[in-house]
């Protein structure tokens, strides 16, 4: 296998348990599971066939000699990340790899009920922006700026060498409006959040297939819901990071 | 305390290290009416204490006025004098015009002088008698360490660089937790001249600055990256 590069796009870094999928030893063999959030308590759910991309994670990490098993995370370019904890002194506890894309989406079985992380409800029917996610929530964490008017990311700066290396103890931040450089783009990319958000902004996320999710306290005042804010539109969004081929 | 020298960089080059000012209009050294100086809010209300004449203050004064009219200077504890730029097309860009020794001595409007080098009767967690907006903005760790965080403008948004400059300290942990009492970490700003200081919050609502310790410019973290390129 090719060794990984580290990945030029967003780190998720500091996220729930529930915004990313995991690979675990599930019945003698390697499974893509995902925490979720079943109303009652948190359960791991295996995800329906998926063995050979576990194998592929698993790759990864076995090549940069860490263990298998562990987190991973699917961005909104179908890019597949695997972080790695660091023993450097970089300053960040994991780096992230570029493993490849994913073309497949990952259904899952709960209570006989298939689930799925496109925007859909329990019946299957399409959430409508306002609504509350049902499925599992693994994401791409972004900022809604206070104010309401730009969206941006954080995450460790990368060298422009080669493979890229870490820059130590350096974070970038990116803007949308400064990528864009169209207000009028940027304000139909802030709008779907910032119905949700307001003004204050604050963190949403946003998974493989371009939805956007974002927390917010749940109406009878105990922990969070999720509302789906509708999906990104590509036009009005983070260009591709370079990744190699 | 020696007297006050500058050794000029020429050419000036970026500055990529530690930049953390008090932000504000009226805040760290500045030019005011073509002099180095600071403002300081006092019971009288806000008054400008410029530093003492001496060759050494009218070099670093030529060195700034000769490029940028005035503006802003930030003396760094371990001696680098560093310009922040100011036009549109430069904002969060600055630049390293040389390297100061010595004591920073300002003269109150009445006539005597407070030296920046040599304070009396200051205890830790004691109050501070001095400018309490110069010097670099830090956070203090638990065990006394001094972090700092700064940025840099890029094209899509910035970079920002977090840094401990200083390792454990209990002196300096010590006067943070009687300055600020039932707090082990927070805001401080170290001066030119090395000493650290801190505001407390009073009962009223108003800020009150404290003396927390004093640091050796010897024990200052620099990085050789941190003096860039050639500016201009």
């Amino acid at each position: 296998m090719k060794t990984p590069s580290l990945y030029r796009g967003t780190w998720p870094q500091n996220v729930s348990r529930l915004a990313k999928y995991g690979v675990r030893f599930v019945d003698g063999t390697w499974k893509v599971t995902v925490l979720y959030d079943a109303g009652q308590g948190l359960r791991y759910l295996a995800v329906e066939g998926g063995g050979g991309f576990a194998d592929r994670i698993n790759a990864v990490k076995t090549a940069l000699r860490d263990q298998p098993g562990g987190a991973f995370y699917i961005n909104e370019y179908g890019h597949v990340l695997v972080p790695i904890a660091d023993t450097s002194t970089s300053g960040f506890g994991s780096h992230y790899y570029y493993e490849g894309r994913i073309n497949t989406a990952f259904t899952f079985q709960f209570e006989g009920v298939p689930l799925s992380t496109w925007p859909v409800g329990r019946d299957g029917a399409p959430l409508k922006p306002g609504e509350r996610w049902v499925g599992p929530r693994p994401g791409i964490p972004y900022v809604l700026a206070a104010g309401g008017g730009d969206i941006y990311y954080e995450t460790p700066a990368l060298t422009d060498d080669d493979p890229p290396k870490v820059r130590t103890s350096m974070t970038r931040k990116v803007q949308l409006s400064k990528v864009l450089g169209d207000k009028a783009a940027v304000e139909r990319a802030v709008r779907p959040i910032a119905s949700v958000r307001g003004h204050q902004g604050g963190r949403f996320y946003v998974n493989e297939h371009g939805a956007m999710f974002t927390p917010v306290e749940s109406g009878d005042g105990n922990g969070l819901d999720y509302i789906y804010c509708g999906d990104i539109e590509r036009s009005a969004w983070f260009p591709e990071p370079l990744v190699a081929k | 305390m020696t007297a006050f020298e500058i050794e000029p960089l020429d050419p000036f080059r970026r500055w990529w290290g530690p930049f953390s000012p008090a932000r504000g209009t009226y805040s760290g050294f500045r030019f005011h009416s073509g002099r180095l100086g600071t403002w300081i809010e006092n019971e009288h209300g806000r008054e400008f204490w410029p530093v003492a004449d001496s060759p050494g203050v009218s070099a670093l004064a030529r060195l700034i006025r000769d490029q940028w009219s005035g503006g802003r200077v930030l003396l760094l504890p371990n001696g680098w004098a560093v310009k922040p730029l100011q036009e549109d097309d430069e904002v969060g860009q600055r630049v390293v015009v040389g390297r100061f020794r010595g004591a920073v001595v300002l003269q109150r409007p009445k006539g005597e002088v407070f030296d920046l080098s040599s304070v009396r009767g200051l205890t830790p967690g004691g109050p501070w008698p001095g400018p309490k907006t110069t010097g670099l903005e830090c956070a203090i760790q638990p065990d006394g360490s001094l972090k700092c965080t700064w940025y840099h403008p890029t094209r899509w948004g910035q970079d920002e660089v977090h840094e401990k400059l200083r390792g454990h300290d209990r002196e300096l942990a010590f006067g943070f937790t009687k300055a600020r009492p039932g707090e082990t970490s927070g805001r401080v700003r170290v001066t030119a001249n090395g000493y650290v200081i801190t505001n407390r919050q009073e009962t009223n609502g108003s800020w009150v600055a404290m003396y927390v310790g004093r640091i050796t410019t010897e024990s200052w973290l620099h990085r050789n990256h941190w003096i860039g390129e050639e500016w201009r």
